[in-house]
């Protein structure tokens, strides 16, 4: 897959699946692991990166077993990013629909 | 390969992007085995799970593409300071051994005042003019180094600014002797609004960095008589690749009494008030349809995944759907055509003729008046259907058609597992 195409995919996932509330890297991971194959090893990458443009911040919390955990929440901006990126993947995939069924 | 080996050859492979990154990657993978191992995974299941490092390094590379740019650039900044540095260098020293002849040739001139002091003069005129073209020199290459390190940082910018700023020019403009406005966004609402002066206005707030504007294009043009707004992307999907921003909403003015509007939006609302028309077309894909007090002879409303509302409309035609949202329906119209797949429909009509509610599973609400009667062809497959005129009620009915008053109005409702409920 186009590198840059698996970014804007992957950043939307995170951001959307953050909309409901705070989670941890390994919940974050596992759930969109088990829904597309994919190295975990790239959505961390996804998350710092994330972080970097302001749209997530992050926090530890200690766990009831071992460590503390490091909390990734979304900002004001990265609420409104995930909500202009997901208009944007529903036209593009309305749009590939169309022309894919068009052309069949 | 165990943890233990996983972790060391991570660490190692990251050493190269800086201890910042290496840290905070390094942590959030321990954090990963940590939960992992709490969820009963084995360590070479969590290894597997997390991918190869070296994949991690290709993506961390291929991921911060972008930022890689901000680093080039950034070399490029350092590389043009230290050159402008360098240069001026040579200019000080330049000046100091002008200067410093200068002084030789003064000390020179001075001793040998009295009888040399012709020659002196001339030594001193020499050496300061010799240093003079140093200078001159020094100069002409720091403003030519400056130029070229100046183009080399900042040259694809400047010329892509350059284009920007020809297209910025434009966000408010108004045209006379319009007939009909066309519109088109993808994320802009689109808001129509009465006109004072008889001039069709477009009118849009743009509120980003020129960065994020690039990839943006507004297209205000007339022709025959036809106003276009066109709002989008130069690319449909560069959203995706590159942050952009486009303008909220795009206002319409339009003069009364006007021919035709024809408004589509991707993602955008639209929204008619105050206004009369003779025919409206309304679209957009995922915004909703608003239209308040509008006088329209036709009017087609549409959207795939927002609502369609309309409050005291008044048109012959009015015809208004959705897939996936509802449709609120008042005011009047001689015919009526209301549709939405998963949404309710929701009619509160004067003086109908003809009336046609197709829901999937949605229900439908017909409140009618200002008409004697109906003749009503009803059918949903699970729902209940309730008709009632005046004091006639027909209750908890089964599919088929129906005669209430003098059955002026026609209406043809139907379902497949929604009520049906009319009123009138």
């Amino acid at each position: 897959m186009n590198a840059q195409f698996k970014k804007g995919a992957l950043e939307l996932c995170v951001l959307s699946m953050l909309t409901g509330g705070d989670r941890y890297g390994y919940e974050l991971t596992d759930a969109i692991s088990k829904e597309m194959e994919i190295a975990s090893g790239t959505l961390y990458l996804v998350l710092r990166r994330l972080k970097e443009e302001n749209l997530v911040t992050t926090y530890l919390r200690e766990s009831e077993n071992g460590p503390a955990r490091k909390y990734y929440h979304l900002t004001e901006e990265g609420r409104k990013n995930q909500r202009e990126l997901k208009d944007e993947w529903l036209a593009f995939t309305m749009v590939m629909s169309k022309i894919l069924s068009e052309n069949e | 390969m165990n943890r233990q080996e996983y972790m060391e050859k991570l660490s190692k492979a990251l050493e190269s992007f800086g201890s910042d990154i290496k840290e905070e990657i390094v942590s959030d993978y321990e954090e990963h085995f940590n939960d992992g191992l709490a969820n009963g995974k084995s360590e070479e299941q969590i290894i597997s799970e997390l991918g190869s490092v070296e994949d991690l390094v290709k993506e961390l590379k291929d991921l911060s593409n972008g930022a890689q740019d901000n680093v080039d650039e950034e070399a490029q900044r350092e590389k043009f300071e230290q050159q402008a540095k360098k240069t001026f260098d040579d200019i000080s020293k330049a000046f100091a051994s002008f200067v410093g002849s200068m002084a030789a040739g003064i000390t020179k001139g001075a001793g040998k005042i009295g009888e040399e002091l012709s020659g002196g003069a001339g030594d001193f005129a020499k050496s300061m003019s010799n240093a003079a073209d140093v200078v001159a020199n020094k100069s002409k290459q720091f403003a030519k180094d400056i130029a070229e390190s100046y183009r080399n940082a900042r040259g694809p910018v400047e010329t892509e600014e350059q284009e920007y700023e020809g297209e910025e020019l434009i966000t408010s403009v108004a045209f006379s002797d319009i007939t009909e406005v066309i519109a088109e966004t993808d994320c802009a609402d689109i808001v129509v609004e009465p006109s004072a002066d008889g001039s069709v206005h477009f009118d849009c707030d743009y509120d980003a960095t020129p960065g994020q504007k690039l990839g943006y294009k507004i297209d205000y043009h007339c022709e025959d008589g036809k106003a276009y707004a066109i709002i989008k992307k130069k690319s449909a999907t560069s959203g995706f690749f590159k942050k952009l921003l486009g303008p909220e909403t795009l206002y319409v003015k339009i003069p009364d009494r006007f021919e035709r509007i024809n408004l589509s939006s991707l993602s955008g609302d639209v929204d008619v008030s105050n206004v009369t028309v003779k025919r409206a077309d309304l679209k957009t894909m995922s915004g909703d349809v608003v239209i308040n007090a509008v006088n329209n002879k036709d009017v087609y409303a549409s959207t795939m995944s927002g609502d369609v509302n309309a409050v005291n409309l008044s048109a012959v035609i009015a015809e208004l759907k959705t897939i996936s949202g509802d449709v609120e329906f008042s005011g009047d119209s001689e015919n009526l055509s209301v549709s939405s797949t998963s949404g309710d429909l929701n009619v509160k009509a004067e003086r109908t003729k003809v009336v046609r509610a197709v829901s999937v599973s949605g229900d439908i609400n017909l409140e009618l008046e200002g008409i004697d009667g109906y003749n009503a062809k009803v059918d949903t497959k699970s729902g209940d259907i309730d008709l009632f005129f005046g004091n006639e009620a027909h209750e908890d009915v089964k599919r088929g058609t129906y005669t209430l008053g003098s059955g002026a109005c026609d209406i043809t409702a139907s379902s497949v597992s929604g009520d049906i409920k009319v009123e009138a």
